[in-house]
């Protein structure tokens, strides 16, 4: 049975901007969100993701207004994160068009299960994402790190990741905080570790520059790359031009 | 002629913005009086089965959806959990279905690691029925499910796709239609196959 393993792209809001970090720091402008979403869309990409680096952290609520003018013309699955702290929020931004959110900083707090088993009785698993960075220590160890890189989390990934999947959520977004935009490939081990050890799909973000990378991925077991800085640089100095092509389409 | 578009939850804004792109009018709506002024309704979805049955039963759309598909000029299409609810019941759930398609909605079972649930992505449909409307070739479209319809007549799968198993991806029966992907994410696969459904 061919199974088609989905391409997607990252954007990074800030300030109502999309932006590409390096390890979450040094962000360098991309351009404005409705032209680069469009034109991910007349690429015909797999799917897009969205996520506003600061709502949560300002303690803000989403740009719905912004979200509804990026969407107006987006005939592409959307998934969008940041700032999702309630059952509200989250019905505000379904109704504006978007298929799933993601959720990250409200899964560190103590009653996370609130929130997916609200949203799960009304739209399903499949439209929660959990988005989980995380980063190496001085060991080599994986832990779950905060947005601001400054709180580290005493859990353990995979009973986490699990208990996040009893409770509703349909997909996991793991990021790779120490590859983020490094474009170096991403740890297909610690992909395997994880694809072997949970039962909905793994979308893995954070390292790729390369078709190869993309593959590698596939072939440890991501159901889905979603990438940043390879979509939207060009060139040995990086300069900015939006680009797609699923090249696991073609095979 | 308009379209009218149950306000269930779910992309609704997409199907409008896909619609007019085909250059058919749609409105949204959940008044059972608005049904009887269109010969074309979408019921479209996304979230667990109980939710959208109760919602529907509660604005009594149920029965003016019921009353719509009598009359065999009009044409119903349900989109994902919109389709799912056209058929008798889920095991997602406890509440009856719209009983407009014979069959039970049944979830995914997985023994392979790499067929994670749910079923998330593109994949392709395959004819199974010569008396489809649809005329689709090398089409592929977006799924987001982990339950899928077990008919109990399968001449009414117009369309399957194999993920895990072979499941329909559309269904027909007479002038009720379900697709299980969302047309209104697919691009242009999915703005040809609305275009299909308004030239109806």
């Amino acid at each position: 049975m061919k199974k088609l393993n989905r391409l997607i792209p990252v954007l990074l809001l800030k300030n109502d901007l999309v932006y590409k970090t390096i390890k979450f720091k040094n962000p360098k402008y991309i351009g404005d969100p409705i032209n680069t979403v469009k034109i991910f869309n007349e690429k015909g990409a797999d799917e897009i993701i969205i996520l506003d680096t600061l709502v949560s952290r300002n303690k803000k609520e989403p740009n719905y207004n912004l979200l509804k003018n990026i969407l107006s013309e987006c005939f592409m699955p959307v998934c969008y994160g940041g700032g999702i702290s309630n059952i509200d929020i989250s019905k505000k931004i379904f109704d504006l068009g978007v298929e799933k959110i993601s959720i990250k900083t409200a899964l560190l707090n103590n009653n996370y299960k609130n929130i997916i088993n609200d949203i799960a009785k009304i739209y399903g698993s499949q439209a929660i994402v959990a988005c989980i960075d995380i980063k190496k220590n001085f060991f080599g160890k994986y832990f779950i790190i905060s947005n601001d890189l400054k709180i580290k989390y005493k859990l353990d990934i995979i009973n986490f990741i699990n208990s996040l999947i009893d409770t509703g959520v349909g997909e996991i977004l793991l990021q790779f905080v120490d590859n983020d935009g490094v474009m170096n490939g991403q740890d297909l081990n610690f992909i395997r570790y994880i694809s072997e050890s949970i039962s909905v799909p793994l979308v893995s973000l954070g390292g790729i520059g390369s078709n190869d990378n993309i593959k590698m991925s596939i072939n440890y077991g991501a159901d889905a790359v979603a990438a940043g800085s390879f979509f939207v640089f060009n060139g040995p100095h990086n300069a900015v031009l939006i680009s797609y092509k699923n090249i696991l389409d073609m095979e | 002629m308009k379209i009218a578009i149950i306000n269930q939850k779910g992309n609704i804004r997409s199907i409008v913005n896909m619609l007019l792109k085909c250059g058919a009018e749609s409105y949204i709506t959940d008044n059972p009086d608005d049904i009887i002024k269109v010969d074309k309704v979408i019921l479209p979805g996304v979230g667990s089965f109980d939710y959208a049955m109760n919602f529907l039963k509660k604005k009594k759309l149920d029965i003016a959806l019921n009353e719509f598909v009598s009359n065999k000029n009009n044409i119903l299409l349900g989109i994902c959990l919109g389709m799912q609810i056209l058929f008798e019941g889920s095991e997602e759930g406890i509440e009856n279905g719209l009983g407009l398609v014979k069959g039970k909605i049944v979830k995914f079972q997985s023994e392979n690691i790499n067929f994670k649930i749910p079923h998330m992505g593109w994949n392709f449909v395959e004819k199974t029925s010569s008396k489809s409307l649809f005329n689709l070739k090398n089409q592929r479209y977006y799924f987001a499910h982990s339950y899928y319809a077990n008919l109990d007549n399968q001449d009414n799968i117009s369309y399957q796709t194999e993920y895990i198993n072979k499941f329909p991806s559309i269904v027909e029966n007479n002038n009720i239609i379900g697709f299980q992907f969302h047309p209104e994410k697919s691009h242009n696969f999915g703005k040809q196959i609305l275009n299909q459904f308004v030239n109806l």
